[in-house]
């Protein structure tokens, strides 16, 4: 039996596994082919659809999960709202899956290797001039998020410059005017920045200014740091600020939700434990006999990340992508339950709920409706993601 | 030495990440499409005066300007014969003595951001305190008894209710507890912090901690029941059952203590998390705790009690994870020569 045929069979004798899998794949038709059969989630439904007092009508044939305040279809909007939840989660997921694969496949296959300091501000000034540029080009639409990563750029570049130039100044092996030259540039560039136009006229000036006056290009003159070591002291740095809050503070800051940047910014701040995770995996992985061999018989190093180190990170992917997606939904029902999501009239899970809350006396199928929806969907996922784990990892 | 060494860069770290995460924040804030001097002035207000608030405000300064004011008036002394309430200086402090902590007015509420924060402040610290130690005693008992009662009812009663508990987020567990407690079976009040008495805080206080409570729980019997079962399977275990010892003494002294470095572990980091503010559950049941504070400064765009709640959280997350580095130092040795 292949490794892989045994994997299958554990799944399939793993009950709690395939009950999951079942919910999952329940949970995709009804967001998928309910939206073709059910009325629509916005129009209100006056004639059937309201109570005796005008309130909300009670669970019916027409209307099997009742209608809510406005009397629109509770049971429609569920499958709009998962809908909705499961695309910005899958979305979300595969965004802060393969950034955390690829910050952890690097740190833990090129640990040990050292990166020159300014090498890396220079290339942080030189894509935050891209985006710069590109805004200063298209101006209007897109300017927010990409102000932020132009600034996030800039603000990198010149504090590595700074730290760069303080690393030197410190050791004595460095150069000491080619040390002092860096604090200067980063210090003065932090200090005066706070435009656009000048900001990218400050790190232009820097790359040139490095490029004119530090002419020795040898690497043990230069500050360094451990490609590992800096990647993970970075995810250190983003896992110590509570995730949802992160993701709320920069909900508030964008001016209007939609789904792209609600994706994205899930994403983007949820990629860190992952890449953890991988680098791990990956750290083992590099130190086994048939990866030292393809290297050993003059593989490029992309061939061996491709063919070796990737399919056997794959199976830690899919778990982690799996729970991803439960943690996911939670984030953006809680995000929704915060009103800090989609605007309405668009159903969400998370915002279902939060309208709910006033009505409970009143309308308590408004409550069960979601809140069933998405305990069933995260349990699923959960159970899902445990049973592939214990498919491809047995402990026992 | 090493020790000493070792806490000294964990501290200029932990020092660090504060600072950039403030700064991030305040760079956040700045960039918000809302303009501050508008709301203070208010919709009705000329241009020339929203211009002048500004000014007054400081907006009009480059950004690196305002956030350099921003961090030197943090923490200042007030001198002796000033009395702080009356001088203009002091009006944006929180005072203790003759110190002055100054993050800033708030926008909406036209009080020191220190002050709002040192109002909700102890409210979350109760509900923290609280919640912590109902999932500890719970999740850690539940995960134990499971362990050692492998593969009998009680351990799959233990794995099922566990499993549902982390399938259940908060918001979640919030509204149902609140339905069913507090207005179907009236055991408990809906919401709010209570009337300043003992008692009713408490009674205010159980619903936020139970949620809290039981979705840690969950969390923690799963990591103590796996915990338990991984040291069960290990050498030195056989050993000491091998050489007679009672099963209470080897469970106790060569499972329970090694358990413990893990378990302690994730306590504190989900006691730093929680010292942060609570923030659905607080929004929940409306107690009065930095989390609430903060869904209110982010609806109302209010950018300087948005960074004062983002310190209080970073710093609260960032010191439980030095604490639980100093607790590893002491509980497992070998970590000290890292």
């Amino acid at each position: 039996m292949t490794a892989k045929s045994r994997a299958f069979a554990r799944f399939r004798r793993n009950r709690g596994a395939v009950l999951g899998l079942a919910l999952v794949a329940a949970l995709v038709l009804f967001a998928l082919l309910g939206p073709l059969f059910l009325p629509s989630p916005l129009t209100p439904d006056f004639d059937h659809g309201r109570g005796p007092f005008g309130t909300p009508s009670s669970p019916s044939l027409r209307h099997p999960f009742g209608t809510d305040t406005v009397f629109r279809d509770v049971l429609s909007r569920l499958a709009h709202g998962g809908r909705l939840s499961l695309e910005v989660a899958c979305l979300a997921t595969f965004v802060s899956t393969v950034l955390g694969a690829a910050v952890g496949i690097g740190a833990g296959y090129f640990a040990g290797r050292r990166v020159r300091v300014d090498a890396i501000s220079d290339a942080l000034a030189l894509f935050a001039l891209g985006v710069g540029g590109l805004l200063a080009l298209r101006g209007g639409g897109v300017r927010e998020g990409a102000l932020l990563f132009a600034y996030a750029g800039f603000a990198l570049s010149f504090g590595l410059r700074a730290f760069g130039g303080l690393r030197g100044l410190l050791d004595k092996r460095l150069p000491r005017p080619s040390g002092l030259l860096d604090l200067g540039l980063g210090v003065g560039l932090a200090l005066s920045f706070h435009h656009l136009g000048r900001a990218m006229g400050l790190a232009l000036a820097s790359v040139v200014v490095r490029a004119a006056f530090d002419r020795d290009q040898r690497e043990e003159r230069h500050p360094s740091i451990d490609v590992d070591d800096g990647l993970m002291r970075l995810v250190d740095a983003l896992l110590s600020f509570p995730f949802l809050l992160l993701a709320m503070a920069i909900a508030a800051a964008v001016d209007r939700t939609t789904e792209a940047s609600l994706f994205l910014l899930l994403g983007l701040t949820a990629w860190t434990g992952n890449a953890r995770v991988v680098r791990s995996k990956t750290l083992q992985i590099r130190n086994l006999e048939f990866v030292v061999a393809a290297q050993a018989l003059g593989a490029s190093t992309p061939m061996v990340l491709v063919r070796h180190v990737l399919p056997n990170v794959a199976g830690v992917l899919v778990v982690l992508g799996t729970s991803s997606v439960a943690t996911m939904i939670v984030a953006e029902a809680a995000l929704s339950f915060l009103g800090l999501s989609l605007p309405p009239p668009a159903p969400s899970w998370g915002s279902m709920l939060d309208e709910a809350r006033p009505y409970f006396a009143l309308a308590p199928w408004l409550l069960a409706a979601p809140a069933i929806a998405i305990l069933l969907t995260v349990l699923g996922f959960n159970l899902l993601g445990e049973g592939l784990r214990d498919a491809f990892d047995p402990k026992e | 030495m090493s020790l000493l060494r070792h806490l000294a860069r964990r501290l200029a770290w932990s020092v660090f990440v504060v600072f950039v995460v403030t700064t991030a924040t305040f760079a956040l804030n700045r960039a918000l499409p809302s303009d501050p001097a508008r709301m203070v002035s208010g919709p009705q207000a000329r241009p020339a005066d929203v211009a002048k608030i500004r000014v007054q405000l400081g907006l009009d300064r480059p950004l690196a300007v305002q956030y350099a004011i921003f961090l030197q008036r943090i923490v200042r002394f007030v001198p002796r014969g000033v009395d702080p309430k009356k001088d203009p200086e002091f009006s944006s402090c929180w005072v203790k003595g003759r110190v002055c902590v100054d993050l800033g007015k708030s926008y909406q509420l036209r009080r020191p951001v220190a002050a709002v924060i040192a109002d909700h402040l102890p409210h979350t610290v109760v509900l923290a305190l609280a919640a912590t130690t109902l999932s500890v005693i719970l999740g850690v008992g539940a995960g134990v008894v499971a362990a050692l009662r492998r593969n009998t009812w009680l351990d799959a009663t233990a794995v099922g209710l566990a499993l549902l508990g982390i399938s259940a987020p908060t918001f979640l567990l919030g509204v149902l507890l609140q339905y069913v407690l507090a207005y179907k079976l009236d055991l408990l009040p809906l919401s709010g912090g209570g009337d300043g008495t003992l008692r009713d805080g408490a009674l205010h206080l159980a619903l936020p901690a139970l949620t809290l409570g039981i979705f840690g729980a969950a969390y923690y019997t799963r990591l103590a029941r796996d915990e338990i079962l991984g040291l069960l399977r290990l050498d030195h275990v056989r050993t000491a059952r091998a050489k007679g010892l009672s099963r209470a003494r080897v469970v106790v002294v060569h499972v329970l203590r090694n358990a413990l470095v893990p378990i302690v572990t994730v306590i504190g980091l989900d006691l730093g998390a929680l010292l942060g503010g609570a923030v659905i559950t607080e929004q929940i049941f409306s107690w009065p705790g930095i989390g609430t504070l903060t869904v209110r400064a982010m609806h109302d765009r209010d950018g300087p009690v948005i960074v004062g709640t983002v310190l209080v959280a970073a710093t609260s997350v960032v010191l439980a994870s030095l604490v639980v580095d100093v607790l590893y130092a002491f509980l497992d040795p070998r970590t000290r020569s890292r």
